[in-house]
């Protein structure tokens, strides 16, 4: 058996690899499936958990992200679309009309 | 005795600013606005003073009465109870109190009633009274709020109140600028004070002064030689100490000490009744009243008593200085109320609490009436406050110059008058002080005797005796603090000098009788046996003997005190009429040329290069701060215009950070990453540690 | 306890949902509905006042002491009192909407279900005794808030304030997420299974605790700071703020925060034993925002986003209350001053806010300084009542503020937080300046071509918003102690949770 620890650092790799995508991105697009890393990286260390502990703690974990993490998707890629409509683009450094 | 109709002496004035700040909703008529705001406004604040003095009459042997100042609570029942932390809305019935609720309420009403005719051609009549009743609302909670923090809430309320009548002719750059600085200064004041109250909360486990069960802050420290917290313990004198410096810091701020003292000469940009009743008559003595009610604490600390008396002397002998070669008038009296502070400061520092209150009381009424009948002259010279463009003004206004000519010779402490009483009293006690250093203070405090009896007939005879310096008839309406635009000019503004309205002078009469007898009445000499007001403020105030301090024995026999501080007031009189008499046409005694070129001058009107200090420390240093970079291509906005040197530089690091939030979305999560790494890093560390 | 009774014991949430899908069902199938401009927004309100009641008629029920669903949820007075001070916001929330809604055009029943959402959201924060629980109530929150922030569809500056919070939102969720799982490791020890349940996880922890739960805690706070806008994690609220339709912004300003805040005691509550771990970092955070925030406000000049840097200043201030819950001795007061300013800061934001959207028209939202240049002259009412919110913003008597700063004072030095008492005095000297220019401006400058008056058509609900907001601010500043039984209700059960 795979001993837990792998998926744990496995999980933390993704982790980071999600938290740099959303540093290094600019479409919003790619920004979002960066932080889906981020939320399926905890996902396994969920899963992990539960079945180093034996029970299903952890999907049932798993179960509630991905409800959570779907609502998400939707909201976001609606917000996506209008600002696509009404500007034709939706490079994220084009928006910037609040700050400072 | 049934007390609890003194309640009334606290919200009559608030009643009178709830309607003035409301009338404008359902009273549409702006005439019968106005009309009613007369009546009311000055009504509510001498109604309050009736009530104030048939109490005081009344005031039976007991020595205080706490009366609970919210229905449905009573002294037992706090109004704010918060695990340890309890406060009661209570106000304190005491002689302090009581002597200071008449001063505010009776002086107030005074000038209440003169400002209906100093501001009756201004289009914001109402908005005017509104603040001045709010202010007389907020300055009778702070003398009679039985704890810290009622103590407080007024404290903070006069110092927003003040900041708006400063600022009420906003249209003045200088008075929006000279409200900025008196706010920006009185907030280090306050800063000490709210730690110092914060401090005794920690320390005391309460902030009342007086309490039903006898465990109030003053109470815990009427102990010979030792100070008791709410649990029984001994707090240490370092504590002490240091609660009481912390409450003079605050002190200092209110009332225009050494080192924040820059604020009050500004602040004079305000109306004048404003700068009478704010700037000279109450809220400036704020800081007394507080080291008085606080005298307790006080005189368990001779640490602090010393600080407070020889910061008091250098500040009356300092501002002394700087009003000899002021040549705005109102500026001469600005100076002048900070170096009679000093005074008073100096009573409370050789632990003679009651004569400084007694200051503070002929204080009240020969400043007041200064600065009224300064008023009245700015008001006849269509607002102007230069000396150097008055004189000759006896002719022109008898009744200004008598009443004014009692109120200088009283301050300067001219023989039997008010301030000589007070003035004397404060001289023979300093020269007695418990620390041995009696003989520096007591003659520092003459010196500065002597200066005043001096820049005093010194605005005299420039602003009444020399020759005109002005052609009548073609006198320039000025947009000083002192006028308005829809006023002076337009209805007897041709150009010539007129007399002020009845109202404005009656009140004059008053204070002047006040400011030459009462000093008679309270003093030793006084009826039934002399020293009233000592007698009569001794349950208030610590003796000196409970911290363990004596006084030193007399310099002199009391009689030659008299007369040695009558001689010194005679000859600084004399010496300024001397040298004026000789110069009546030009009305200074050094040529302006002479008078530009001389170090001295130039020092003294640098304010002894307190301006530069300041310059250097807020202005340059917040400027440079501000241009160097960090506010460059920045729109100007109100702060900049507002142009002090704090908010410049507070506003020159709030632009610096401002760059930061870059509006990119991938900027914010890297901040926020950086912050989470450093979390979970710190907090690793902090179990790895372990 | 059964389903049937845990449903029972959160009857406030059910009956805000159930409201708020009436108002979804009834906006989008029924024509006299959708014809009528305020239908949506009454029901709502009726909803929250049924809620609000049910709350009232239930403060003293002794069941209400236990934890419904299996000590997923607890619900004793600390969760009603958080519940009560969201359902008054809400409501606020909706009669704001219902002026604003119509000034702007945009009178659609999708927005008061949404609010009724999100209020779900909060009030489940409060009462949430489990991390999954807490997550799963803050996306509810958040993802209403989401599509609140961009309601006005064709408004740039609303669309980039919506996908910057939820980009960032997002973000702060996996962290969120990232540190519950880790907690739920960090909490297995010798063999037991880990826990995310507050309660059981007090009995676990001991006296020095693994990285793994250390790391997972930090990553939670993360989570939280962001929501409560605690600095550094705060950079999305002015842009926001700023960017999203004035009546979202009062109540994205108050629910959230007052969520955040509410989970966040009830999580550091049940942390004490290892306070001095934790403690030195919040403590730094707490300086952090307090500075932070009130410098950044001092040079605005869109009042919107100054509102939206001084909230971040009173975030800083109600962590003291936070922190100060380390100590035992000063948790219960500490408790009951975080509530307490809670309510406070709730009141006069959203009474703050409300009166911008009073001033706002359909083609003009009231946001800049000059918008409110001499106002007194032409909206007297409004520029006093304003300067009520301002000067209890301020902290400044004889207001709420002042007594919840006062508070917040004397229990930070009952926890011996010295340098945090300290920073709250310097900051407030620093606070009320820019408070105070608000004022002044409304006072003292003369009226600019800008100024605005008051142009709504049904202006009602934010009169009512504004009065009410007003006299409470006054009224518990003069007699703060109405709340007490309340709040010290709330301090005895978190006590023996």
């Amino acid at each position: 058996m795979v001993p837990v620890s792998y998926y744990l650092s496995l999980s933390a790799v993704l982790f980071t690899i999600g938290v740099v995508g959303v540093l290094v991105k600019r479409n919003p697009i790619q920004v979002f499936m960066c932080i889906e890393l981020m939320l399926n990286a905890a996902n396994l260390t969920f899963i992990a958990l539960g079945r180093f502990y034996g029970t299903s703690v952890g999907e049932m974990y798993v179960i509630f992200a991905l409800a959570v993490a779907a609502a998400e998707v939707s909201v976001g890629l609606g917000i996506i679309v209008t600002i696509f409509r009404t500007r034709q683009s939706i490079d994220l450094d084009e928006t910037a009309l609040l700050k400072s | 005795m049934n007390l609890q109709f003194a309640q009334l002496i606290l919200w009559l004035p608030l009643l009178g600013f709830l309607f003035c700040s409301t009338s404008g909703l359902y009273i549409k008529d702006r005439a019968l606005q106005k009309r009613l705001t007369t009546i009311i406004a000055p009504g509510v604040v001498l109604a309050s003073f009736v009530i104030a003095l048939l109490v005081t009459l009344q005031f039976g042997s007991t020595p205080r009465e706490i009366i609970a100042l919210i229905p449905g609570t009573s002294i037992y029942d706090p109004w704010i109870r918060f695990g340890g932390f309890r406060v009661n809305f209570n106000e304190v019935i005491d002689p302090l109190s009581l002597v200071m609720s008449l001063v505010v309420t009776g002086v107030g009403g005074l000038i209440h009633v003169y400002s209906v005719g100093y501001m009756k051609d201004d289009r914001d009549y109402t908005r005017f009274f509104t603040y001045f009743n709010l202010f007389i609302f907020m300055m009778l909670l702070l003398v009679l709020g039985d704890n810290f923090l009622l103590m407080f809430v007024g404290w903070e309320g006069v110092g927003v109140c003040s900041y708006l009548l400063i600022s009420f002719w906003f249209t003045d750059e200088a008075n929006a600028r000279a409200g900025n600085k008196a706010f920006i200064v009185n907030r280090v004041g306050d800063l000490g004070f709210s730690l110092g109250i914060m401090s005794i909360w920690s320390y005391f486990g309460t902030v009342s002064f007086y309490t039903p069960q006898h465990r109030g802050v003053l109470e815990l420290a009427n102990h010979v030689g030792r100070v008791l917290d709410v649990t029984g313990g001994v707090v240490p004198t370092a504590v002490i100490t240091m609660i009481c410096l912390l409450l003079f810091v605050g002190a200092v701020g209110k009332s225009a000490q050494i080192p924040l003292f820059v604020w009050l000469p500004d602040a004079m940009a305000g109306p004048t009744p404003v700068s009478a009743l704010i700037h000279a008559a109450t809220m400036v003595t704020a800081g007394v009243v507080m080291l008085s009610r606080c005298s307790f604490l006080f005189v368990h600390s001779a640490v602090a008593l010393h600080v407070v008396a020889w910061v008091g002397l250098a500040t009356a002998f300092m501002a002394a200085t700087m009003a000899l070669v002021q040549t705005d008038i109102k500026k001469v009296l600005a100076y002048s109320t900070i170096s009679q502070l000093g005074y008073m400061f100096m009573a409370c520092g050789v632990g003679d609490f009651s004569d400084g209150i007694f200051h503070v009381v002929t204080h009240a009424f020969f400043k007041a009436l200064l600065f009224l009948g300064a008023g009245a002259v700015i008001h006849s010279m269509l607002g102007e406050q230069d000396m150097r463009k008055m004189g000759g003004l006896k002719k022109k206004l008898p009744a200004t110059w008598a009443v004014m000519i009692i109120a200088t010779y009283s301050i300067a402490g001219f023989p039997l008058l008010s301030g000589f009483w007070s003035k004397d009293a404060i001289l023979d006690s300093a020269s007695r002080s418990f620390a041995g250093d009696g003989t520096l203070l007591y003659a520092g405090g003459l010196i500065t005797a002597f200066l005043t009896a001096f820049y005093m007939n010194r605005l005299m005879w420039k602003t009444f005796y020399t020759q005109e310096r002005f052609t009548d008839g073609q006198l320039h309406t000025h947009h000083h603090g002192d006028s308005d635009d829809s006023g002076h000019g337009e209805d007897q503004g041709n150009g010539h000098v007129h007399p002020s309205p009845g109202t404005m002078m009656w009140p004059l009469y008053i204070l002047a009788i006040l400011a030459a007898g009462f000093g008679w009445f309270a003093g030793p000499y006084g009826p039934s046996g002399g020293n009233l007001l000592d007698k009569f403020l001794a349950p208030s105030i610590a003796p000196l003997s409970l911290g363990g301090l004596h006084p030193q024995a007399d310099l002199m026999s009391p009689v030659a005190g008299y007369l040695l501080s009558s001689l010194i007031a005679i000859a600084g009189l004399v010496l300024a009429a001397v040298m004026y008499g000789r110069r009546m046409e030009s009305g200074a005694i050094l040529e302006p040329a002479a008078a530009d070129a001389s170090p001295l001058v130039q020092f003294l009107r640098n304010n002894w290069g307190f301006d530069a200090l300041y310059n250097l420390i807020f202005i340059k240093g917040g400027g440079l701060l501000a241009e160097r970079g960090l506010m460059r291509g920045v729109e100007t906005d109100t702060i900049n215009a507002a142009g002090d040197g704090i908010a410049k530089s507070v506003g020159g690091i709030s632009h610096l950070l401002r760059r930061i939030q870059t509006g990119y979305v991938r900027n914010y999560a890297l901040v926020m990453l950086v912050g989470a790494v450093t979390l979970v890093v710190g907090m690793l560390v902090g179990v790895m540690q372990h | 306890m059964t389903n049937f009774q845990s449903l029972n014991a959160i009857l406030p949430v059910v009956i805000i949902a159930i409201t708020g899908m009436i108002v979804l069902l009834g906006e989008s199938c029924l024509a006299f509905w959708r014809r009528s401009a305020s239908a949506s927004g009454v029901v709502s309100l009726l909803g929250v006042i049924v809620a609000g009641m049910v709350v009232l008629f239930r403060l003293d029920e002794p069941m209400l002491h236990y934890k419904a669903f299996n000590g997923a949820l607890a619900v004793g007075p600390f969760t009603q009192a958080c519940t009560l001070i969201l359902l008054l916001v809400a409501g606020l929330s909706v009669l704001v909407a219902l002026t604003y809604l119509d000034n702007r055009g945009l009178n659609q029943g999708e927005y008061y279900a949404l609010l009724l959402f999100a209020t779900c959201g909060a009030i489940l924060m409060c009462a949430a005794n489990d991390l999954i629980v807490l997550f799963v109530s803050v996306e509810l929150l958040s993802v209403a808030l989401y599509i609140l922030t961009g309601f006005a569809k064709t408004d740039k500056k609303g669309q980039e304030a919506a996908l910057k919070y939820f980009l960032l939102g997002s973000f702060a969720a996996g962290f969120l997420l990232y540190g519950i799982a880790l907690v739920l490791g960090g909490t297995s020890i010798s063999g037991l299974v880990g826990t995310t349940n507050l309660t059981t996880m007090t009995a676990r922890i001991p006296d020095t605790p693994s990285f793994m739960f250390m790391a997972g805690l930090a990553l939670v706070l993360v989570g939280i700071g962001f929501k409560a806008a605690l600095a550094p994690f705060h950079m999305w609220a002015p842009d926001v703020y700023e960017g999203a339709p004035t009546s979202v912004t009062g109540f994205m300003a108050t629910a959230v925060k007052i969520g955040a805040f509410a989970a966040l005691l009830r999580i550091i509550s049940h942390l004490t034993g290892i306070a001095h771990f934790w403690l030195p970092a919040l403590e730094v955070i707490a300086v952090l925002t307090m500075v932070l925030g009130n410098l950044l406000a001092v040079t605005q000049v869109n009042v919107k986003r100054m509102l939206a840097y001084s909230s971040v200043a009173h975030a800083g201030y109600l962590l003291i209350a936070v922190c100060a819950c380390s100590s035992t001795v000063a948790r219960p007061e500490a408790l009951q001053a975080g509530l307490f300013y809670l309510l406070a800061y709730g009141l006069m934001t959203m009474g703050a806010f409300a009166v911008l959207v009073y001033l706002s028209s359909r083609n003009h939202d009231c946001e800049t300084v000059q918008d409110i240049a001499g106002l007194v002259k032409k909206e007297p009412l409004a520029a006093y009542l304003m300067a009520v919110f301002m000067l209890s913003l301020g902290g400044i008597p004889p207001t709420m503020g002042f007594v919840g700063k006062w508070l917040l004072f004397s229990v930070a030095m009952q926890a011996h937080l010295v340098v945090l008492a300290v920073t709250l005095a310097i900051v407030s000297m620093v606070a009320v300046f820019y408070y105070l220019r608000i004022i002044w401006t409304m006072c003292f400058q003369d009226r600019s071509a800008e100024t605005v008056g008051a142009t709504s058509v049904a202006p009602t609900g934010v009169q009512i918003t504004i009065l009410i907001s007003a006299a409470m601010s006054l009224v518990l500043g003069v007699l703060p102690a109405i709340v007490y039984p309340m709040l010290s209700a709330a301090q005895t059960l978190v006590n023996h949770l």
